[in-house]
């Protein structure tokens, strides 16, 4: 009886096994250029923030790219028509990844550059300053003024940091926190800083997520809010924030939030903008994208500043006088 | 083999199609643990404390963020409490699952590192009208919660995945159990055995998802918790009803009467969960061997 019975239920638990092929899909790998084209297409067709806002027509820029595919094209031209069509999106928070190279639009471009730290290092700190963490920083106009560079949200900006750069520069006039060339990064530093400008809880800005294939299908605004910090804070005086082109996601972040809190004026150029979160993902040949997912808005909920946040006071370099910083020199200007 | 070639595939797909048809058979489960249970409570059961290690082959798809395949050797390691007589089978369990699964068809290859968990109680009553001294068929069911955390740094903002799927699984089993009653001498060749008295059984049991509660991410993958201030990484997660939770488990084990015993068990479980959003792809075989602890201080094996 036993051995009768032994192997039909083999048999019976293997088959269950192969139940597999009948559940799932079948395997989506390919190194087809259609195959990735389409999959790349369709999921930024579905879940991309900001088609509306920058007026694209992604179905048009389908037509235009497709016809650049053709049977048997190498891995290398796939990439450049993908990552072209990626950039269609003028986006920073948009890539393609390989083996062979990373895709990226360049919205610093946008913009002439503004920003020299030599000149800040020579002729405004005579070549000493003090580094606390993410921070570079010293005292500028004799004392009056405290500057803060700060050239990455690197995610590491502690208390310990942020306490002895407050109180080093309690008894000045005004801040300047340079943000300028400042790509992003981790958007809790954004808080860390922020929430020393503060005497009570603000409003900053809103910010939704993609919830259907609509082009407008987000979830409702979100208030994001910033609470004053428990301890040492920097208030009632100015705060001078300078930005540039190269200010992007974590950067735009800050100014955005900027725009709520009366005390930091925004001094230099347009931002680069970043305002959506990416997200990340795969294609059937391996290579990984990514693509803003969220909108982010004023506090009029117009989630146009995506482009850049404008300035209050717009300046520019001047490239041909490498003696003086016409940003920081206008911020110092404001705080006298 | 394909399944589809079986006569069991008919039900199955029944099963699979018919919406409906989960609520009903989540009803008939419910009425059948019920029915037996006053019959079958106060018999003497064997306890057993298992403790089992895990050789695996599994594959996961993530539709949120890849079409590909992830495929690794990961190892687990399993420990449950079985309470058991000829009527009644109940097993408390949780199984850690760990290793690495990667994308090998593509370049680069991508990899991610996946930790998954299974706590689970199950109940199997016996069918007396359809049973025989050696021959039972059991049904019951089974509560479960199953969940991965899944990090793979290619996917950048997306690096992190997280699911559980909480299931009630309907059950049956059928299982041969025989037994040497006195001890045996066999010589093979040389080697002289002294074959003690021992019980062994075979049984296959299949699992089915009656009811799914998959907790996954949104319509986006990733949450916007980070420019919102807030510290929830959930943000975005939501349970869809739905999906398909399907295990079975061919288990051939060896014990002393009324003492400890070892088994060897060829698992497959296939989870899939509800296709609301970008849906989840999993399935595992697993090759498993368990140490029987007999727990009892007086044994109530009756010789």
């Amino acid at each position: 009886m036993r051995n009768k019975l032994l192997l039909p239920l083999l048999l019976l638990s293997l088959s269950f096994g192969s139940c597999s092929k009948i559940l799932f899909e079948k395997d989506q790998a390919s190194k087809d250029p259609q195959e990735n084209f389409d999959y790349l297409w369709n999921e930024a067709n579905r879940k991309y923030a900001y088609f509306d806002v920058k007026g694209i027509d992604w179905n048009q820029i389908k037509t235009t790219y497709q016809a650049k595919l053709y049977t048997g094209m190498s891995d290398d031209s796939l990439f450049h028509v993908l990552g072209a069509m990626l950039n269609e999106l003028k986006d920073d928070h948009t890539n393609l990844i390989s083996g062979l190279n990373i895709s990226g639009y360049g919205v610093r471009f946008l913009g002439p550059d503004n920003f020299d730290w030599r000149v800040i290092e020579e002729r405004y700190l005579n070549k000493k300053f003090q580094t606390s963490g993410p921070f570079n920083h010293d005292f500028l106009d004799s004392g009056r003024v405290g500057y803060i560079r700060f050239a990455a949200f690197t995610g590491t900006v502690s208390d310990y940091n942020m306490d002895y750069i407050i109180n080093r520069y309690q008894n000045t006039k005004g801040l300047i926190l340079d943000l300028r060339e400042n790509g992003g990064g981790a958007a809790v530093d954004i808080f860390n800083i922020l929430n020393r400008f503060v005497d009570e809880k603000t409003l900053l800005y809103y910010s939704r997520i993609k919830t259907g294939e609509g082009k407008n299908d987000f979830s409702d605004p979100e208030p994001v809010y910033v609470t004053p910090y428990k301890g040492t804070r920097y208030t009632g005086k100015k705060v001078m924030v300078l930005t540039d082109r190269g200010t992007y996601s974590a950067g735009s972040f800050t100014s955005l939030s900027t725009k709520a809190l009366p005390n930091m004026i925004m001094v230099g150029d347009t931002t680069g903008g970043g305002l959506g979160m990416p997200n990340g993902g795969q294609l059937p040949n391996g290579w990984t994208y990514r693509f803003s997912v969220t909108q982010a808005m004023n506090l009029d909920k117009d989630p146009s500043w995506e482009q850049g946040v404008p300035p209050d006071i717009f300046v520019r370099f001047n490239w041909n006088d490498m003696t003086r910083d016409e940003v920081l020199d206008r911020a110092l200007a404001e705080l006298k | 083999m394909c399944f589809i070639e079986l006569p069991i595939y008919k039900p199955v797909k029944f099963l699979f199609m018919k919406r409906y048809s989960k609520v009903l058979h989540a009803l008939i489960f419910v009425g059948i643990s019920a029915w037996c249970q006053p019959a079958f409570a106060r018999l003497p059961k064997e306890h057993y404390l298992q403790i089992g290690v895990h050789s695996n082959r599994s594959a996961l798809r993530d539709w949120a963020t890849s079409p590909l395949w992830y495929k690794g050797s990961p190892i687990s390691i399993g420990l449950a409490y079985e309470a058991m007589n000829a009527k009644k089978d109940i097993e408390t369990g949780v199984v850690y699952r760990f290793g690495n699964y990667k994308a090998t068809d593509v370049e680069p290859v991508s990899s991610s590192k996946v930790k998954s968990g299974n706590l689970y109680h199950s109940r199997m009553y016996t069918i007396s009208k359809l049973s025989k001294s050696k021959l039972h068929i059991e049904l019951g069911g089974m509560a479960q919660i199953f969940g991965n955390f899944r990090m793979n740094l290619g996917l950048q903002n997306n690096a992190v995945g997280i699911e559980a799927i909480t299931s009630v699984l309907g059950s049956a089993r059928i299982g041969y159990h025989w037994e040497r009653t006195q001890e045996e001498r066999k010589k093979l060749g040389f080697i002289k055995l002294n074959m003690h008295p021992a019980q062994r059984s075979i049984r296959l049991r299949a699992n089915v998802g009656l009811l799914n509660f998959p907790l996954r991410n949104g319509y986006i993958y990733s949450s916007h918790s980070g420019v919102l201030n807030s510290a929830n990484p959930f943000m975005g997660y939501t349970f869809s009803a739905g999906g398909t939770n399907l295990s079975t488990a061919l288990e051939y084990t060896i014990q002393r009467p009324g003492r400890n015993g070892y088994r060897f068990a060829y698992v497959w479980e296939a989870y899939q969960t509800a296709k609301k959003f970008d849906h989840l792809d999993m399935v595992t075989n697993s090759f498993r061997f368990t140490l029987l602890f007999n727990t009892n201080r007086v044994s109530t094996y009756a010789k």
